[in-house]
């Protein structure tokens, strides 16, 4: 029991992890550029099955498919901001019609996808790579999927996370966050910012695509599947934090895993509750940021909580 | 006079969305002096200068800058040619320090790093506090700090004019005074500056020419020498009553 | 041929009821007061799962069938034993629709309370998340309405007409009834001096509160009624298609109502029925016209949802407050002020 808690946890990260990444290009696309985009889950989903149809019907080495992938997330991330979202922007749409906009486009771009998977009949697919396990401890399984997916995903950030702080370009992009109408009257060219935003969240995109084909089975609503949490781990993040953000796909990936799996083995909580444990953190997590639940309080319920069980009531 | 000119606005007419608010406005910046623009609450002050860097709808008129028709430019571009405008509110990237705040604007001018440096030498020589401060987040910084930076920004590259709209609104009378005695400064070592404010008394002391802009429509002009030993008229035009007055 | 059109007639009547009750509920709350409702298609969901939940338990109780309520041989025993109890079938129905209404009244009040801290674009997010991951729910959970498969066996209230031409007829009149009534209520409420109240939270709520309007009282009422109707909304079509499963719930019920808001005009009562007619007239024509002139190898709902996202798109980049203007209120106020000018130009020529 203790391993399967253990492989639960095991889960939990690189659910997690792949979570946290999607969350940091939600949150930069909405910080720099004031998108909520919800056709991001679209560019996961082209990008799985291009990883996935490559390498199953093409015997593309699954190495190569990651380019490939991300290719095509990047170009898809250009292409809807160039049409939709950039002249929306320069409109002044109102954040709402902007969310409509992202919502129409990524269901216009998802019956395209429902379109070429059903002629080419490939609804459902799959990479053509069966991980290896690398780690064994008793029954513990780890894959060297496992370890690829956390360590890419972590790297990312990492990158992303020098790109933003260091660099001049970085530096463009923290300035349109803070103040848009500002960095315009700076000089500093908002276009061709944009376009490297879009470029750089795009990249994610196609490398969480390419590990999900590999790690799942893909269907055209893949991506929507991943993005729900994902919006919420950004919920969690208060839609301005990247850090929050990544918090909130670690705790998400541990409450799908880690915590249904508790529940369902000491609490016999069916697994069908998994989106409702997904509900509850978001909900909490926007409760707490909307004062509605102040957060000294709930900490101060919790900490009596732990301290009564200490007390050996 | 018109060959002097560094900054000339011909009959604009300017708003937001639909509403009208500049109408048919004339006015000049020459090289070298420092115009200052006054008027009450609501007189279109801050429009003037939106409209000057095309954030705010033209309906018809032109601008030129060192004689070329520069209306139709955006921000971006007008900044790479020379002018600069210090907004009244936002003015600042708060969670940017000091010297990264001086960076963006710098390099989407210029490329040199070498001269960057040079370039903050020379800020720093008229706003020596900011040399101990430029590694810390604006957003840390107090008040007249904040504005410092903001006006620092402006003069980075140098540029050839400036347009500070309303640079003591949040200040002290103190604050206000020493920020104006920059703006002085600045203006003394090249650069065309167009004040806007509501601080008449003191802004009228710093400046060569001045217009009263009052519901929009350019009311009264003179050099700045007649108003300070007749300040009465100035007042008088912000009520209402100037030179063609009786005619409306 | 002419029970064929009747059948055409009373389909696009029923489904044109549930599409203006749905538009008119979303205008309310954000034509008329700007809480942007993403998450429309869980309240109607709420009315139509009260319906899959409760109809077939109730039936099989009363009458000891005790086959499992998912299996299709229940459901076709359901159905048989309705179309011969009129009154089971009628007070089911009605019972149902207050129920449906309850639930969804009761999920918009507790709605309203997190709406008022959240920013408007929190609330929409929140909301669509909460209608997604719930129909995630459902459709894993077997014990609501069977899992993904769905419920069937849920008896129209007229399925004793022997005619089941003229039961859907009935039964799209009925269903127009409603729909009517929810139009005349709304209608009532804007134009009046509480619609002025609404539209002040809409336009600046901080200058509302100023004014001594209790904002959060105003949010709840209209999140209540709203709720209220598109739970009803979802107890129609639930009684109507017959059948109740979670995929059909998806984010596309929800679109369709910003469209129609869209397509009307935001705020703008009229222009929410002339949205739902153009639906209606698209919607169910492009059901039928591909297989007469195209074949296609693919399915034609996938057309369908592209050429809809597609109108969705052009509208939001084009006209994004709608294709018709936001009306003046029509208030005793107003009127009396249009009478007052409409005399004193009268009396300006007297040539008339």
């Amino acid at each position: 029991m203790m391993i399967d808690l253990l492989q639960a946890v095991i889960s939990s990260i690189v659910i997690g992890s792949l979570y946290a990444l999607m969350a940091y290009g939600l949150t930069l696309t909405l910080g720099s550029i004031r998108i909520y985009n919800w056709a991001y889950a679209e560019y996961v989903t082209i990008s799985a099955y291009v990883a996935a149809l490559s390498s199953s019907r093409y015997s593309v080495d699954i190495l190569l498919c990651f380019p490939v992938a991300i290719f095509s997330a990047v170009a898809v991330s250009l292409i809807v901001d160039e049409l939709v979202y950039k002249p929306l922007t320069r409109k002044g749409s109102t954040i709402i019609q902007v969310m409509l906009a992202s919502i129409a486009a990524g269901l216009l771009i998802r019956y395209l996808i429902y379109i070429f998977a059903s002629v080419n009949n490939v609804v459902i697919i799959k990479a053509a790579y069966t991980s290896k396990a690398v780690a064994k401890i008793n029954d513990l399984i780890i894959t060297d999927l496992d370890i690829f997916i956390v360590g890419l995903t972590i790297f990312m950030m990492l990158v992303f996370h020098f790109i933003i702080s260091k660099t001049f370009i970085g530096k463009q992009i923290r300035a349109m966050w803070d103040d848009f109408e500002l960095a315009r009257l700076s000089g500093i060219k908002v276009d061709r910012v944009r376009r490297f935003v879009c470029i750089l969240v795009g990249m994610p995109a196609g490398i969480i695509g390419s590990l999900w084909s590999i790690y799942s089975t893909i269907t055209p609503t893949s991506g929507w599947l991943l993005l729900l949490p994902a919006f919420a781990a950004v919920i969690v993040g208060g839609l301005v934090s990247i850090l929050g953000a990544i918090i909130g796909g670690y705790l998400l990936g541990f409450g799908e895993n880690f915590f249904m799996y508790i529940a369902y083995k000491f609490a016999g909580v069916s697994l069908a509750y998994k989106p409702l444990i997904t509900l509850s953190i978001m909900l909490l997590a926007l409760f707490i940021r909307a004062d509605i639940i102040p957060a000294r309080w709930l900490l101060s319920v919790l900490t009596r909580a732990a301290t009564h069980r200490g007390n050996g009531r | 006079m018109g060959g002097q000119a560094i900054l000339e606005v011909s009959n604009l007419s300017a708003g937001y969305g639909k509403s009208q608010i500049l109408y048919e406005l004339s006015m000049s910046v020459m090289r070298d002096q420092l115009t200052l623009v006054v008027g009450p609450n609501g007189s279109g002050k801050s429009t003037l200068a939106k409209a000057i860097f095309n954030l705010a709808s033209i309906f018809s008129g032109e601008v030129f800058f060192k004689e070329r028709n520069v209306t139709k430019l955006t921000p971006e571009e007008k900044i790479i040619i020379g002018m600069r405008m210090v907004p009244q509110l936002s003015n600042v990237f708060e969670n940017l320090t000091v010297r990264e705040n001086l960076e963006t604007i710098y390099f989407a001018i210029k490329s040199p790093k070498k001269n960057f440096e040079d370039s903050l030498e020379y800020v720093f020589s008229i706003f020596p506090i900011l040399r101990d401060k430029q590694y810390e987040k604006v957003r840390t910084l107090s008040g007249g700090e904040r504005q410092m930076v903001a006006l620092a920004r402006a003069l980075v590259a140098k540029p050839e004019l400036i347009i500070f709209d309303e640079p003591t609104a949040m200040l002290s009378p103190v604050l206000s005074n020493l920020i104006l005695n920059k703006i002085r400064e600045v203006n003394e070592s090249g650069v065309a500056v167009l004040l806007i404010e509501q601080n008449v008394k003191t802004a009228l002391r710093i400046s060569d020419y001045v217009y009263v802009l009052v519901s929009g429509r350019k009311v009264l002009e003179g050099g700045s020498e007649r108003f300070i030993n007749n300040f009465s008229m100035l007042e008088d035009a912000f009520f209402g009553k100037f030179p063609g007055s009786e005619f409306r | 041929m002419i029970p064929e059109l009747i059948t055409l007639f009373s389909t696009s009547l029923t489904f044109f009821s549930i599409y203006v009750i749905l538009s008119l509920s979303l205008n309310l709350e954000y034509g008329f007061t700007g809480i942007p409702n993403f998450g429309k298609v869980f309240f109607f969901s709420l009315g139509a799962y009260v319906v899959g939940v409760f109809v077939p338990r109730v039936i099989q109780f009363v009458f000891n069938i005790s086959e499992p309520a998912c299996s299709a041989f229940a459901s076709t025993q359901r159905m048989s034993i309705a179309a011969q109890f009129p009154t089971l079938s009628i007070t089911i129905f009605v019972v149902s629709l207050l129920l449906s209404g309850l639930l969804g009244a009761f999920m918009g009040y507790v709605i309203s309370y997190p709406s008022l801290k959240l920013r408007g674009d929190y609330l929409a997010i929140s909301l669509l998340i909460i209608a997604e991951l719930s129909r995630v729910f459902v459709r894993t959970e077997p014990s609501i309405v069977c899992g993904n498969n769905g419920i069937g066996g849920l008896p129209n209230p007229f399925i004793w007409m022997q005619d089941p031409v003229l039961k859907e007829l009935t039964y799209s009149i009925l269903s127009g009834a409603i729909a009517g009534v929810f139009y005349l209520y709304i209608h009532r409420l804007v134009n009046s001096p509480y619609g002025r109240v609404i539209k002040s939270v809409r336009d600046d709520e901080l200058v509302s509160q100023l004014l001594g309007k209790d904002v959060k009282i105003f949010k709840a009422q209209i999140l209540t009624a709203s709720s209220f109707m598109s739970a009803v909304a979802g107890c129609l079509y639930a009684f109507f298609i017959g059948f109740v499963y979670p995929d059909d719930f998806i984010i596309v019920w929800t679109m369709y109502a910003w469209l129609m808001m869209l397509l009307g005009g935001v705020a703008n009562n009229k222009g929410v029925i002339l949205g739902s007619i153009v639906m209606v007239v698209v919607d169910r024509g492009l059901r039928r016209i591909p297989s007469f002139w195209l074949s296609l190898p693919f399915d034609v709902s996938y057309l369908r949802g592209i050429i809809f996202t597609i109108i969705l798109l052009v509208i939001i980049m084009w006209r994004p407050r709608g294709l018709l203007p936001e009306k003046p209120l029509d208030t005793p106020a107003r009127k009396i002020f249009e009478n007052h000018l409409r005399s004193k130009n009268s009396l300006k020529n007297p040539s008339s």
